[in-house]
């Protein structure tokens, strides 16, 4: 499933970030705060949904900062694409709004997250390091309701096939579904952290996603978290 | 005698009326002349009778005397006074009985050949003019109750006679007045006008109207169906009035005045027409009589109707006159009526249009601002906010009051982006357009929780999306008593419910506050409320209704009902 060779990005190599915005001054905003940034790297931008594929097609970036509205293509139906064909790429949604219904749509499109238009510098660089590090930039309570929601809309649809999860990595995922953190999961499984982070990446990588919520989305999709029997 | 003249002479003056009028209006009592009884006689005439029956009776008595001798030379003189009182009266009775008295004593009392009398003679003849004025007198009583007995059946065939057209006459006018209160249209008004005159009252009709440039214009025409002629002017026949023309239909505009004409001589026919043409048309439908009545509202002539009578030979008169007035004005009436209601409409249709168009554009007007707020403003300062956050980062103030300037102004340049997401939402918010009415209102809804509001929200709108306009309306009448109830309700407890009813939209926003007198924030009431009417016309253009209900200490709630029929038709 999963035809990315390359290894994660982490401690060996820095992660490579395509920013996406129609606005310069927007991109230029951003590419501040992460090209200063330890263990990034902003390795393109483009100004629209169209461009944003192209590039992302060239050069499958680990991460895309996506801003929503734009001209040509917008941010939610490029990150489509872009999942479509690099499902290893994490994308990272740029919004003017909290809206659960914007976030449900962002993360039904593949969204790993978001970063709210007039976030510090901090908060930014903080989002993208958790779904660099498999984490969840996602709030917990929000992260569940969000689930949630997505759960009860979606009708469970047959995927393409996965690699079978082993049961202890089917409870991580059902708690990570919950939104619970990672130190949550280790306390509940009586696991350590670093045990916790070992089964999310093999999750992640077994559901063929790019990130610790398009796990759980995917799980969701795939009717993972309803029939117990799995 | 004078009795009888007096009481036959008035059935006998109310007859010639009616007959005239009659021949008007095409009511038939019963033909009139023929049976008309004659009730005076020339005195002349009357007192010759009684000379020549009493010399006939002269005559035959001397007969037949001759024959078989004198018995009773009275008889035949008695049958005389009979004749003279019965046909002529109390008078001629008495010169038959004097000229019979005369003659007897001359030819057969003895006397004989002389006028000279024996007692008994003188006694005889005293008897004979006793009864002979008895029986004159008894004649020419029953005679006159004969005749006054006549002279009331006339009387009540003539009542019965009016009371039958005045009936028909009120059929008339009550059908006329249904066909008149029944359209809409003046056209169709005036059209069947025309068509119910036929044949009651005319064989020809023809309807004119002033137009706007001052010309004449047809506009209806109906005629017996078995006419002569085919050639009336047709409809839309249009001519410029003659100013100067002494009568005719140009006239009867120009001065309001009904015209009638009991006869037409050529020469009138001639200055009636507009024209040879018409002159032409004119003779073909050879017209008896014609009446020109102007139909007049509202002190304005708006044409003229021209009740014509050709083949039927009627002669209008003053009773045909005043009905043809009637009618004519009733019809001014609808004319004007629905000419009314029309300009009423249209100028009520422009007014919807106009409240159409200045929602429609004050939205377009929101949106465009609120997509430069958030496109442009929004994002400057989010640019800005990160350029000095990175700033900081590059170049770490030496000092705390430096870091500390530069802190509030990154915290400056994100307030700018929360209050400019602030305005959007207040603006349009983009969840409308992005995600529809009921996903905004939730959204609305859970942004009054945030602020510690207690309020509830029912929705069940179904999966599809309405029409933007209902869901623009809908979503504005809900923010609308939203903020109502944040600025006069004083309380934070509401409850909006939103819901599909099979084609209808229904929303409704209840709050637990002070609430109001709704009857003191009427138009042009307390400026605070201006929101309330601009709810109802927004909500009346998509042909809904608004009900607000509210009582002072009992809350406020707001209904509306939006179908969604109208207001796809008002799409644009």
């Amino acid at each position: 499933m999963n035809s990315e060779t390359r290894p994660r990005a982490g401690a060996f190599r820095p992660a490579r970030v395509v920013i996406v915005d129609d606005h310069d001054l927007a991109r230029a905003g951003l590419r501040g705060v992460l090209a200063r940034e330890e263990g990034l790297e902003v390795v393109g931008e483009a100004a629209n949904g169209q461009e944003a594929i192209a590039l992302c097609g060239k050069l499958r970036p680990d991460l895309v900062l996506m801003d929503v509205r734009m001209p040509e293509m917008d941010g939610l139906a490029a990150t489509q694409a872009i999942k479509q064909e690099c499902p290893a790429t994490s994308v990272i949604i740029v919004t003017m709004y909290e809206n659960p219904d914007y976030l449900i749509q962002a993360l039904k499109a593949g969204a790993a997250g978001y970063v709210l238009k007039g976030a510090t510098r901090h908060e930014i660089t903080t989002a993208v390091r958790q779904v660099i590090g498999g984490e969840s930039p996602l709030k917990p309570e929000l992260a569940a309701q969000l689930l949630r929601r997505i759960a009860s809309t979606a009708s469970p649809r047959q995927g393409p096939p996965v690699e079978p999860l082993t049961p202890r990595e089917y409870e991580v995922l059902r708690l990570l579904a919950e939104g619970k953190t990672n130190s949550e999961i280790a306390f509940s499984l009586s696991i350590s952290l670093s045990t916790v982070k070992f089964h999310i990446e093999n999750i992640i990588s077994k559901l063929g996603a790019s990130d610790r919520t398009q796990a759980a989305v995917r799980a969701i999709e795939l009717g993972l978290l309803t029939s117990p029997t799995q | 005698m004078d009795m009888i003249d007096h009481t036959g002479a008035d059935p006998a003056g109310d007859m010639g009326t009616v007959v005239s009028r009659n021949s008007g209006e095409g009511v038939n009592v019963d033909g009139g002349d023929p049976h008309r009884p004659r009730v005076t006689r020339p005195a002349f005439v009357r007192y010759s009778l009684a000379f020549f029956t009493s010399a006939l009776a002269l005559l035959l008595t001397l007969l037949y005397t001759r024959l078989i001798g004198t018995t009773a030379p009275f008889i035949l003189f008695f049958a005389a006074v009979v004749v003279s009182s019965w046909y002529g009266g109390l008078g001629p009775g008495l010169l038959a009985i004097a000229i019979a008295a005369l003659v007897t004593d001359y030819f057969f009392l003895p006397p004989t050949q002389s006028l000279h009398m024996t007692q008994s003679s003188f006694l005889e003849l005293l008897l004979f003019l006793l009864a002979a004025l008895l029986i004159a007198w008894l004649t020419a009583a029953l005679r006159s109750a004969y005749r006054r007995a006549e002279a009331a059946q006339i009387r009540e065939k003539l009542a019965r006679a009016e009371a039958e057209r005045a009936q028909r006459r009120f059929a008339f006018l009550f059908e006329a007045s249904a066909l008149l209160a029944g359209s809409l249209d003046w056209r169709t008004t005036l059209t069947s006008m025309a068509d119910l005159t036929v044949p009651e009252m005319a064989d020809w009709c023809l309807v004119d109207v002033t137009e706007p440039d001052g010309a004449i214009r047809r506009v209806a025409t109906a005629k017996l169906s078995a006419s002569r002629s085919n050639q009336v002017h047709a409809r839309d026949h249009r001519y410029f009035p003659d100013l100067d023309a002494p009568f005719g239909v140009s006239r009867v505009m120009r001065t309001g005045e009904p015209e009638i004409y009991p006869e037409i001589p050529e020469p009138v026919l001639v200055d009636l027409a507009h024209g040879a043409e018409d002159l032409a048309v004119m003779r073909q439908i050879d017209p008896k009589s014609a009446m020109i009545v102007p139909l007049v509202a509202r002190n304005r002539t708006l044409g003229t109707i021209t009740f014509i009578s050709a083949e039927s030979g009627r002669h209008y008169g003053p009773g045909d006159l005043a009905l043809a007035e009637v009618l004519t004005r009733r019809a001014a009436l609808a004319v004007d009526n629905t000419r009314l209601y029309r300009e009423l409409a249209e100028s009520k249709q422009q007014l919807q249009n106009l409240v159409g168009r200045l929602l429609v554009a004050q939205e377009e007007e929101r949106r465009r601002v609120s997509y430069e707020v958030h496109d442009e403003l929004a994002q400057v300062a989010n640019a800005a906010q990160l350029h000095l956050e990175t700033y900081a980062h590059d170049y770490p103030p030496g000092s705390s009051e430096a870091r500390e300037d530069l802190e509030r102004a990154v915290e400056l340049a994100r307030r700018t982006v929360r209050d400019a997401r602030r305005v959007v939402n207040n603006l349009r918010p983009t969840t409308l357009d992005d995600f529809g009415l009921a996903a905004a209102l939730r959204l609305h809804v859970e942004e009054l929780r945030a602020e510690g509001w207690q309020i509830g929200y029912q929705e069940g709108l179904g999966e599809d999306r309405l029409p933007p306009l209902v869901e623009t309306a809908l979503f504005r009448v809900a923010q609308e008593s939203l903020t109502n109830v944040r600025k006069h309700a004083q309380t934070t407890q509401a409850n909006v419910t939103l819901e599909r009813r099979r084609d209808t939209i229904h929303l409704e926003v209840q709050d637990w506050g002070r609430g109001f007198d709704p009857a003191g924030v009427r138009e042009g009431g307390a400026g605070e409320r201006v929101g309330l009417p601009g709810m109802r016309e927004r909500i009346a253009w998509l042909g809904g209704h608004c009900i607000i209900e509210s009582e002072p200490g009992g809350g406020t709630r707001v209904t509306v009902e939006v179908p969604l029929e109208g207001a796809i038709a008002n799409e644009l």
